[in-house]
C-alpha cells in the first residue's frame, strides 16, 4: 500500500497531507500510532521506534492524539465521561482529578457548558470538538486528525478549524490528513502530497500550491481550487 | 349437561383440593430450578464470549464447537444423555442435577452466540477511538464496547431465556419433581384430569407475567441507538 | 478405552438397532415435515390478521399467541394428551402430538411475522394503494414478500426449534428416535443407541445452526 516512506514531522510543526482518494493518506496517518501496522520500517516517536515491538505500545499512545472523521464518541457516555475515560482508567486519576482536566480540555475547545450532554444531543461539531477535548485531555505530544470535518455539514466546519487554529498558535505539533485546501494555505507549515502509496512532493504550501514540481500535484491542485 | 360433565373432569374441587398442596411444591421447585438455570446459564454464556473476544485460537474453537452442538442437540437430548448414558462411565448425578446442568449448558450456549453477535456489531471505531488513547485491549472491552453490547443483545437474550427455562418441565421425564411431574401421576391416580388443569394453571400464573415483561423489553429496547 | 468403545460406540449392537432408530428418524422427518408448514402458514395467518388494526381482534391475538408461549410445550402436550379423551374426542397419537406442537409453534411463527410486517415502512403500502392494489393485494404482494426477507433468520432459526421439540413426543410414547433410541437403551443395557441418536440429531441439525448464526450476525449488525 505505503512505497517507501519517508517523513519526519518537527515539534510545533503542522503537517498536511493531502492528495487523491486511495493515495494512502489516511494509512500513513494511522501508521504514526501504530492503528496500521507497516510490513517494514520504522514508526519513531519521541525518539523511540514504537513498531520496534518491545514498547509499551498502550503508554506511548497516550503521548499520540487521534481525531477520527466519523468521530467514535462513546454513545453511552456524557461529553465529560467521553473525556475523561482514559484518565481514569488509563492514567489512574481519581475522578475528582479527572474532571477537572475534563473540563479545562472540553473549555479548550468552546464546550464546557456542554459537559453533561450526550452525543445524540450535539451536532456534528460539536461532537468533532468533543473529540478533540478527548484526545487533548491525555496531554498529548502530537495529534494527528484523520479528516476531522469530511463527515460534518459545511457550516459546522468551520468551528471545528476554529479550535484547530487555536491549537496551532499555542504550539501544538499536528499532522492533518484533510481537503481543506484554505485552512493548508493559512495555516500549515508544510503541504505532503501523496499519490499511489508514495509521497511525491512536500514543501511549504505557497511553493506546493503556487509552483508545484510535479505535474501531478499541479493537476491535483487545479481541480481542487475550481472548488474553492 | 356436557358443561357440567367438562367440570366434572377438568375443575373437580374434591380431586383439586387433593393434589392442590404437590401442585404448589413443585411450583416452588420449578421456579428456583428456573432462576437456577438462568443465572448459570446467562453468567456462563458471558464469560465464553468475553473469552472469545481475546482471540485465543485454541480456546475459540472449543466456544465455537460446544456453542455448535449444544445449539444443534435438542435440550431432552441432553438430559438423557447426561442422566443415562454418563453412569455407564461411572459419573452419575440426581435427576434434578442433571437438569439444571443440561438446561444451563444448553442456555449458555445460546447466550455466548447472542453475546458475541453483540459484541461483534458494535462499530469497529469505537475501539479504535479507545485504544488510540492508550487503553489496553480488556480496558476497551470493558469500558466501551461490552456496554454497548449489552443493549443490544437484551431482546433476544430474555426471549432465548424465557424459553429455555420452560424446558424445567423436561425434568418431569426423569422424574425431577416439578409441577407437570406431580400434576400428571396426581391426574393418572386420580382418573381426573384436574391435577393436570392445576398444573397448567401453575405454569401460566408463573410464565405469563414472565412472558409479558418479555414483551416489554423487547419494545422498550427495540430503537435504543 | 476399550470399555467406552464398547458401551458407547459398540458395533454389533449398532447393527441390531439400526434399522430400528431409522424408522425413529424417518417419523421425526415426518412430524416435521407436517408442523412447519403448517405452522408458517397459521403464523402468517394470525400476523395478517393482526395488520387489520382492529383493536380487540388484536387484544384475542396477543392473548392467543402470549398464552402460547408462556405454556411449556411439554406441559401443552400432556394436557392435552390426558385431557382429550375426557372430552370424548379420540385423536390417533400422531394427531394429538400434532395438534399440541402447531398450537405451540403457530404462536412462535406469529410472533416473528408480525415483526416483520411491523417493520416494512408505511411508504410502501401507500406506494401499493396508491396504484390501486387492494389491501389483501398490497399484503400479499408487496408487504408479506418483503416481511418474509426481513424476518427469514428468525424463520429458519425457530424451525430448527421444531425440529428439536420433536422430541417430546417421546414423552408420550410416540416413536420417533429418541424414544425409540431410549428404548433399545433400555434392551441392550447399552448407552450406545442413545449416543448415535445424539449423534444423528447433530449430523441433522448442525448445518442449521451454522446458517443461522451467520444469519442472526448479519441482521443484528444491521440493526
Amino acid at each position: 500500500m505505503l512505497k517507501g516512506i519517508d517523513l519526519a514531522v518537527a515539534t510545533g510543526e503542522l503537517v498536511f497531507i493531502i492528495g487523491p482518494s486511495g493515495s494512502g493518506k489516511s494509512t500513513l496517518l494511522r501508521c504514526c500510532n501504530l492503528l496500521e501496522e507497516p510490513s517494514s520500517g520504522q514508526v519513531i516517536v519521541d525518539g523511540a521506534d514504537i513498531a520496534g515491538g518491545d514498547v509499551d505500545l498502550n503508554r506511548v499512545r497516550q503521548k499520540i492524539g487521534m481525531v477520527f472523521q466519523s468521530f467514535n464518541l462513546y454513545p453511552h457516555m456524557d461529553a465529560l465521561g467521553n473525556v475523561t475515560l482514559a484518565l481514569r482508567k488509563v492514567q489512574k486519576k481519581t475522578k475528582a482529578e479527572s474532571n477537572e482536566i475534563g473540563l479545562r480540555a472540553l473549555k479548550r475547545v468552546g464546550l464546557a457548558e456542554k459537559a453533561k450532554s450526550f452525543p445524540n444531543e450535539l451536532s456534528g461539531g460539536q461532537q468533532q470538538r468533543v473529540a478533540i477535548a478527548r484526545a487533548l485531555a491525555l496531554e498529548p505530544l502530537v495529534l494527528l486528525f484523520d479528516e476531522p470535518t469530511s463527515a460534518l455539514d459545511p457550516e459546522l466546519v468551520g468551528s471545528v478549524l476554529k479550535v484547530m487554529r487555536e491549537l496551532r498558535e499555542s504550539g501544538m505539533t499536528m499532522v492533518v490528513v484533510s481537503h481543506e485546501m484554505g485552512f493548508a494555505r493559512a495555516a500549515a507549515d508544510r503541504v505532503v502530497f501523496m499519490d499511489h502509496g508514495r509521497i511525491l512532493e512536500q514543501g511549504a504550501p505557497q511553493k506546493l500550491f503556487g509552483s508545484p514540481e510535479h505535474a501531478r500535484v499541479a493537476e491535483f491542485v487545479a481541480q481542487i481550487s475550481r472548488h474553492d | 349437561m356436557e358443561l357440567q360433565r367438562l367440570a366434572f373432569s377438568f375443575f373437580n374441587a374434591d380431586v383439586a383440593s387433593r393434589y392442590w398442596p404437590q401442585i404448589v411444591e413443585g411450583f416452588w421447585l420449578t421456579t428456583q430450578l428456573g432462576a437456577a438455570v438462568i443465572v448459570a446459564g446467562i453468567v456462563l454464556g458471558l464469560a465464553l464470549a468475553l473469552l472469545r473476544a481475546f482471540h485465543f485460537k485454541p480456546a475459540n474453537f472449543l466456544i465455537v464447537f460446544f456453542a455448535d452442538a449444544l445449539r444443534a442437540l435438542p435440550p431432552l437430548v441432553v438430559i438423557i444423555l447426561l442422566f443415562f448414558a454418563l453412569p455407564f462411565v461411572g459419573i452419575s448425578m440426581s435427576a434434578l442435577m442433571a437438569t439444571w446442568l443440561s438446561l444451563s449448558l444448553v442456555l449458555a450456549a445460546f447466550a455466548e452466540e447472542i453475546f458475541w453477535a453483540g459484541i461483534l456489531a458494535v462499530p469497529k471505531g469505537q475501539t479504535e477511538a479507545a485504544r488510540s488513547t492508550g487503553m489496553t485491549r480488556a480496558q476497551t472491552l470493558m469500558n466501551v464496547v461490552l456496554p454497548q453490547a449489552l443493549r443490544l443483545t437484551i431482546p433476544p437474550l430474555t426471549n432465548r431465556m424465557i424459553s429455555i427455562t420452560k424446558g424445567t418441565a423436561l425434568g418431569s421425564v426423569i422424574a425431577v419433581h416439578e409441577i407437570i411431574y406431580h400434576a400428571s401421576s396426581g391426574a393418572s391416580e386420580a382418573g381426573n384430569p384436574t391435577p393436570l388443569t392445576l398444573g397448567a394453571l401453575a405454569y401460566l400464573v408463573l410464565f405469563v407475567p414472565v412472558v409479558i415483561f418479555g414483551r416489554w423489553v423487547e419494545t422498550r429496547f427495540a430503537w435504543k441507538r | 478405552m476399550e470399555q467406552i468403545v464398547q458401551l458407547f460406540f459398540n458395533m454389533a449392537i449398532l447393527e441390531r438397532v439400526g434399522p430400528f432408530l431409522l424408522r425413529g428418524l424417518g417419523m421425526t422427518l415426518l412430524l416435521s415435515l407436517v408442523i412447519v408448514p403448517m405452522g408458517v402458514i397459521s403464523g402468517a395467518i394470525v400476523a395478517m390478521l393482526y395488520s387489520l388494526r382492529r383493536r380487540w381482534l388484536n387484544w384475542l391475538l396477543i392473548a392467543y399467541v402470549d398464552f402460547f408461549r408462556a405454556f411449556p410445550p411439554l406441559v401443552l402436550l400432556l394436557f392435552i394428551y390426558g385431557g382429550l379423551p375426557f372430552l370424548g374426542v379420540d385423536l390417533p397419537l400422531f394427531g394429538t402430538v400434532a395438534l399440541a406442537f402447531l398450537l405451540n409453534t403457530s404462536s412462535y411463527y406469529g410472533e416473528i411475522f408480525r415483526a416483520g410486517i411491523e417493520s416494512i415502512p408505511r411508504g410502501q403500502t401507500e406506494a401499493a394503494r396508491s396504484t390501486g392494489l387492494s389491501g389483501w393485494q398490497t399484503m400479499l404482494y408487496v408487504t408479506l414478500p418483503q416481511a418474509t426477507r426481513n424476518v427469514l433468520p428468525d424463520l429458519i432459526s425457530n424451525t430448527l426449534e421444531v425440529i428439536k421439540l420433536t422430541t417430546l413426543a417421546s414423552v408420550v410414547g410416540f416413536s420417533e428416535l429418541l424414544n425409540n433410541a431410549r428404548n433399545a437403551q433400555a434392551l441392550t443395557y447399552n448407552a450406545t443407541p442413545i449416543v448415535v441418536a445424539a449423534l444423528a440429531y447433530l449430523a441433522l441439525l448442525w448445518p442449521l445452526v451454522r446458517l443461522v448464526s451467520r444469519l442472526e450476525h448479519k441482521s443484528i449488525a444491521v440493526r
